[in-house]
């Protein structure tokens, strides 16, 4: 072993070195060293935990924000289609009654025109009828003679059936 | 001026029988003048007339014809009132 440069007692005393390091190292590092890394690793998966938790409930919050908005869309549809509707209806009551009221009033202005139409051909005729008199008695003034006078106040009075009540 | 109540009723009297008078005279308007005889044909038609006044009156409008006023009775024998009968008659068919 001398031949090969090892100095036996060296080696011995660096074994024992390195056993007593080996020794104190193990009692009074490696432990606690472990142990914070144990800890450490604890923490980690702690806290990997509590991040899936935070993302499934993350992830829950999410699904039911969507879900709402979803449902907040389709109340929205059905809220304007109600509208529309009722809009629809609303427009056609208008316009029935529209059609109604323009129904009565064409009603109405043609009896109006109707009657006035009628009096004007009342009135016509009673002015042809005025006119025809006067005509007949201008003729009359202009054509009767005395002689015929005297003949038609003779018939009138033959035919006349008139009595005089004398008290 | 106080007047004398015996004159008053006189008065009265006298106009009230003038009025009665007038009222008992009988009317005739004819459209031409009548001559007497046609006169008395025409009261001849109402011998319920007889003995009574006449006056006569000429109006042209007539154009025919007589009209015979006594009292509040007026009798149209004219050829105008027969024209407004028919213009009567025929408002009415209407």
């Amino acid at each position: 072993m001398e031949n090969l440069g090892i100095d036996s007692k060296l080696l011995i005393a660096q074994l024992v070195n390195f056993g007593l390091f080996f020794y104190i190292f193990k009692k009074f590092v490696a432990k606690p060293f472990t142990r914070y890394i144990e800890l450490e690793k604890n923490k980690e998966i702690e806290r990997e935990k509590a991040l899936n938790a935070a993302v499934e409930e993350k992830d829950k919050l999410e699904a039911k924000a969507i879900k709402l908005q979803q449902e907040a869309k389709k109340e929205e549809a059905n809220i304007i289609a109600e509208a529309k509707e009722a809009a629809s209806q609303i427009k056609e009551r208008i316009i029935e009654e529209t059609n109604q009221e323009v129904e009565e009033i064409r009603q109405k202005t043609k009896k109006q025109l109707e009657e006035e139409k009628n009096n004007l051909y009342r009135n016509f005729e009673d002015k042809v009828l005025e006119l025809s008199l006067i005509v007949v008695n201008k003729t009359f003034r202009d054509v009767l003679t005395d002689e015929a006078k005297k003949k038609i106040t003779e018939r009138l009075i033959k035919s006349s059936k008139d009595k005089f009540i004398v008290q | 001026m106080k007047i004398d109540p015996g004159l008053k009723e006189d008065l009265k009297r006298y106009l009230k029988e003038k009025i009665k008078k007038e009222s008992e005279k009988i009317k005739v308007v004819s459209a031409y003048k009548l001559s007497d005889q046609e006169l008395t044909q025409v009261l001849k038609k109402f011998p319920e007339l007889r003995g009574k006044d006449v006056i006569t009156q000429v109006d042209s409008n007539l154009l025919a014809g007589v009209i015979i006023k006594y009292k509040s009775k007026v009798i149209d024998l004219s050829l105008k009132g027969r024209f407004e009968d028919l213009t009567s008659t025929v408002y009415e068919l209407d």
